[in-house]
């Protein structure tokens, strides 16, 4: 099983890859290096500022210029050693040294964001930086980035990478010409190109003045356009592709008015730093308590085995702090996680098994609880995450129950034993793929259980499926217990009571070719 | 007299001589080595299905020596048997893997097996014996309805065997010589008994209650058979000599009783009259009403209660459902009520079928999650496709509405196709997913399944659509 996972893991990898052309031929990626030295998009002329009669068109070269200014953004999570894009976005780089704005639905709640630069306009981006996110604004939405190292994982500094100037937004009219850059998903994977006018404004209060905080356009945008580049006539990122308001629709599948925001807004957006760091060692203010399970900030580092009913007292002392633990379940009766955090603050609660994500509790304070009945055995991931505050003084708790051990039995046994078989057809000799064989709790028969109006699979002591020789195992499962047994198959099951008896003094072991047979 | 005397021994030394040779059959079969390559297991299953008719039928033939019927009509009617069956074997089985299995209720399977299945399979039978030589010269004697039922019902049996060979990809030589002769000797013996009942309907002129008690046994018999030796044939022990076993008693039983009934009958028909001017009424055309309308009538009547009691049950299989109601996700919906609640939580709730067909077992999922910000719908759902093409091999989105409602609230229903691994084996999900923005949040509806049963699905889907609440936001 493990080996169909990582093979799959494999495929899916090699899928992403094939996204990106040339990561086939140079297996060690590198960051692309920006080919002329500092290209910086200037406008045609620093003295053609109003006064001047505005160009009529972007000339071809500034076209050029802005797509090599503008990335496109992943937000990738790492699985084993495979990183697996979560969703994705654009930006735009603002400085030589690796500044990148983009929206904040973008890269907030990102485990790690990855920078794809444009090489060629034909091409899909290519993967080239991990950035950080060094300042945010959830209610604007927008969100400034640092790149920090490149794909390996090197710490990098660039000094010349191709960027934009920032324009002033405040100067734009309605009916001025804008052109939207970005990776909008739904065009492809290269980058897209599209233009319109300014249809209209929207003002609000915003930092005590009251300005500009939506431009919208009639260029089309789709979803991957998010945090991307919308440019004047002087190539000058003037504002951030954030939204499409569907009212305005034209019977087409994405399209209609866009929503901008004005870049003049980054500037209250520079009033709210970010997570400081990504990594565990981030400097705590003077006087805190140190969390004492960082780091712990993904799989490979989860706090654990967390015992049933112990209380975690720990911090989330950024906001993108994502805190793991993990614990094992030797049955498939329920788990029960709650968690809860400081006043004011949202943190939510994921449970995870070592693939995905198969419950959460996201509610909008931090006190969360998840009921699950987990369909195996073994070992499960809690995962804590704030999607607003953080507090380096005040702790959540966190709790995780399970049946551990026996509970079969009314023995406190170790970890009961592993049972493999072999699951096999015996009127055709064929193994049985994909079929669920399990083992029902003490004193559970075949009739309460199939014959209930819903199959309750707390009831199950242990079950795995079957793989395509029919092989299955089942892990954890109590010893000196009689169990009736099923096996489920397609629409059909068989039970049968009181089928396997599991002496106390059983070890691990096989129970062979079960040659079974399923009614007419 | 003579008639009598023939048939007797026609019929004892046939039984006796076909019984032999189905042993024979099952006893070599046990010693033919199973196939090494597929191929081999399904061809060797499909010639085995043949054998028992062959034999059966064979002797039974040979034997009827007094006025043997045309070879080539018994051929005919064979044939329609098998004919009939191909017909009603992927409905029964329809109507066996998505309605009955869907009652727990011993008593109530078996009630709905006789009035559905079983009643499907007489009818059509009966029908093949009706319409292929009831109007015919050469049914002329009472032995003439058995041979000809007989050989309804060892067509029959020989397609359904030939079609569960087909389901389980082949079977072991021993395997499938069991289950041949066990559907050769039920489906032969009740075709025999709807036989000698058109027999005595056609000869002795009996009237239609008479036709009517007819199928009503023969599709009893057939229902408690087949509950009973689905019962027994479902183990962890694979023991196909039970089900052989219960088929042998069944054949014995109901061949004995209808020997004597048909005994009994002959020789109060023939105690004072001649078997010719039995024989000058059954050819006469001047019946005294017409025995082929009633028998439409009891058929087309039949088989219409049997298709409204499978509708209705499927009616009610799948409009059994619960109501998932849950405060965290500000939503109330009902599910069909035998899915599995796989995996609950305040943003998601998972919905598996573990009786669903396929490897990938049909899913329903539900998820929720708040808005950030300033959002569309169309935003959000061209955000989460973008996503599913990103992670999902082969992914392709087949149809799109923007026109949908959701108790109320504007929805956006996508459908796509997909390929993902399932046990280590690759497989196509076919997938459809609604998203609803009501209140401050995105509702996600999923369902998935393999192609092969993503379309019943879609019926529970929608059913599960039209259920859904929304509640108001706690505070």
């Amino acid at each position: 099983m493990r080996k169909v996972l990582l093979a799959f893991a494999v495929i899916a990898l090699a899928a992403l890859a094939c996204n990106v052309p040339g990561a086939a031929e140079s297996p060690a990626l590198e960051p692309v290096q920006p080919q002329p030295t500092a290209e910086v998009i200037q406008p045609p002329s620093q003295s053609s500022q109003p006064s001047d009669r505005p160009p009529d068109e972007l000339t071809v070269d500034q076209i050029e210029q802005i797509s090599r200014a503008s990335v496109q953004i992943l937000a990738v999570q790492q699985q084993g050693g495979a990183l697996r894009p979560l969703w994705s976005g654009s930006g735009t780089i603002i400085s030589p040294t690796g500044e990148i704005v983009t929206n904040c639905h973008v890269a907030c709640g990102a485990p790690l964001l990855e920078i794809l630069m444009t090489v060629t306009p034909d091409q899909p981006p290519q993967e080239s930086y991990f950035a950080e996110i060094t300042y945010a604004d959830e209610q604007l939405d927008l969100a400034i980035l640092q790149i920090t190292t490149d794909i390996n994982g090197n710490p990098v500094s660039p000094t010349n990478l191709p960027y934009l100037e920032i324009g002033d937004s405040d100067q734009l009219r309605l009916g001025d010409k804008i052109y939207i850059f970005g990776y909008p998903g739904v065009g492809g994977e290269t980058i897209t190109f599209t233009t319109g006018s300014v249809s209209g404004f929207e003002s609000a209060t915003v930092g005590g003045v009251s300005q500009r905080v939506i431009i919208k356009t009639d260029a089309a945008i789709a979803s991957g356009n998010s945090g991307g580049t919308a440019v004047d006539l002087y190539g000058r990122l003037i504002a951030i592709p954030t939204a499409v308001n569907p009212d305005v629709r034209e019977g087409v599948t994405i399209g209609g008015l866009g929503i901008l925001r004005p870049v003049n807004l980054l500037e209250i957006v520079r009033q709210h730093p970010g997570a400081p760091a990504t990594s565990g060692q981030a400097s705590l203010p003077p006087g805190s308590d140190p969390d004492p399970y960082e780091p712990n900030d993904s799989f490979e580092e989860a706090t654990g085995p967390v015992a049933s009913g112990e209380t975690i007292t720990a911090y989330i002392s950024w906001q993108d702090d994502v805190d793991f633990y993990f614990f094992e379940v030797s049955n498939t009766q329920p788990i029960s996680a709650s968690l809860s955090g400081p006043f004011g603050t949202d943190y939510d609660l994921f449970l995870l098994d070592g693939r995905q994500v198969i419950a959460s509790s996201e509610s909008t304070r931090s006190e969360e609880t998840i009921e699950f009945s987990p369909p195996r055995t073994g070992r499960y991931w809690i995962a804590v995450a704030s999607y607003s505050g953080a507090s380096t003084s005040d702790p959540y708790t966190l709790t995780i129950s399970y049946a551990s051990g026996g509970g079969a039995g009314g023995q406190a046994e170790g970890r009961g034993i592993t049972l493999t078989g072999q699951a096999v057809d015996g009127n055709s000799g064929v193994p049985l793929a994909g079929g669920t064989f399990g083992l029902l709790m003490p004193g559970v028969t075949c009739r309460q259980f199939f014959n209930a109006p819903e199959l309750d699979m707390s009831k199950v002591v242990a079950s795995g499926q079957t793989d395509k020789s029919g092989f299955f195992e089942l892990v954890g499962v109590p010893t000196g217990v009689v169990y009736s047994a099923f096996f489920i198959y397609q629409s059909n099951y068989i039970c049968e009571d009181a089928w396997l008896e599991v002496p106390s003094d059983a070890v691990d072991s096989d129970l062979g070719v079960i040659e079974m047979s399923f009614g007419r | 007299m003579e008639e009598q005397v023939a048939f007797r021994r026609s019929v004892w030394a046939s039984s006796l001589i076909t019984l032999i040779g189905l042993a024979l059959f099952i006893g070599i079969s046990a010693l033919i080595p199973r196939p090494g390559n597929s191929t081999g297991i399904l061809l060797l299953g499909v010639f085995v299905a043949l054998v028992p008719a062959l034999i059966w039928l064979g002797f039974f033939y040979q034997q009827d020596r007094s006025e043997p019927e045309p070879k080539r009509l018994v051929a005919r009617i064979f044939i329609f048997g098998a004919l009939a069956a191909a017909v009603v074997v992927p409905l029964t089985d329809q109507i066996a893997s998505q309605t009955i299995s869907q009652f727990s209720n011993l008593i109530v399977r078996l009630v709905l097996t006789v009035f559905t299945i079983s009643l499907i399979q007489e009818v059509f039978k009966v029908a093949m014996v009706r319409y292929v030589v009831l109007g015919t010269d050469q049914f002329d004697r009472h032995p003439d309805g058995i041979v000809y039922g007989l050989a309804a019902g060892l067509g029959f049996a020989t397609v359904l065997t030939i079609a569960f060979v087909l389901r389980v990809n082949g079977v072991v030589p021993l395997a499938g010589a069991i289950r041949a002769v066990d559907n050769a000797l039920v489906h032969g013996v009740l075709g025999a008994v709807s036989g000698y009942y058109i027999g005595r309907v056609k000869i002795d002129g009996k009237k239609l209650s008479w036709m009517a008690q007819g199928l009503a046994i023969v599709t009893v018999v057939n229902g408690i058979y087949q509950v009973a030796s689905d019962e027994l044939s479902r183990s962890l022990v694979f023991n196909p000599w039970y089900s052989l076993g219960a088929a042998l008693v069944l054949a014995l039983a109901v061949g004995v009783t209808l020997f004597y009934f048909f005994r009994r009958a002959l020789r109060r028909a023939t105690g004072e009259l001649k078997t010719v001017s039995i024989q000058i009424h059954a050819r006469s055309k001047d019946m005294p009403w017409d025995i082929h309308v009633r028998y439409d009538w009891l058929l087309i009547g039949a088989l219409v209660v049997a298709l409204v009691v499978s509708a209705g049950a499927g009616v009610i299989a799948r409009g059994q459902t619960r109501a998932y109601d849950s405060a965290d996700m500000a939503v109330v919906f009902r599910y069909p009520a035998r899915w599995a609640v796989q995996t609950g939580g305040a943003a998601s709730v998972s919905l598996i079928d573990l009786l669903g067909e396929g490897t990938f077992k049909p899913s329903l999922t539900v998820m929720t999650e708040k808005l950030r910000g300033e959002t569309t719908l169309d935003f959000l759902v061209a955000e989460r496709l973008t996503n599913h093409e990103h992670q999902n091999l082969l992914y392709s989105q087949t149809s799109r509405r923007d026109d949908l409602t959701v108790d109320g609230n504007p929805a956006i229903q996508v459908e796509y196709r997909y390929a993902t691994e399932a046990s280590g084996q690759p497989v196509v999900v076919n997938g459809i997913e609604t998203y609803v923005l009501a209140g401050t949040r995105l509702y996600i509806f999923r369902y998935e399944a393999e192609p092969g049963s993503f379309e019943r699905g879609q019926v529970q889907y929608s059913q599960l659509l039209r259920s859904v609440r929304f509640q108001a936001e706690q505070p």
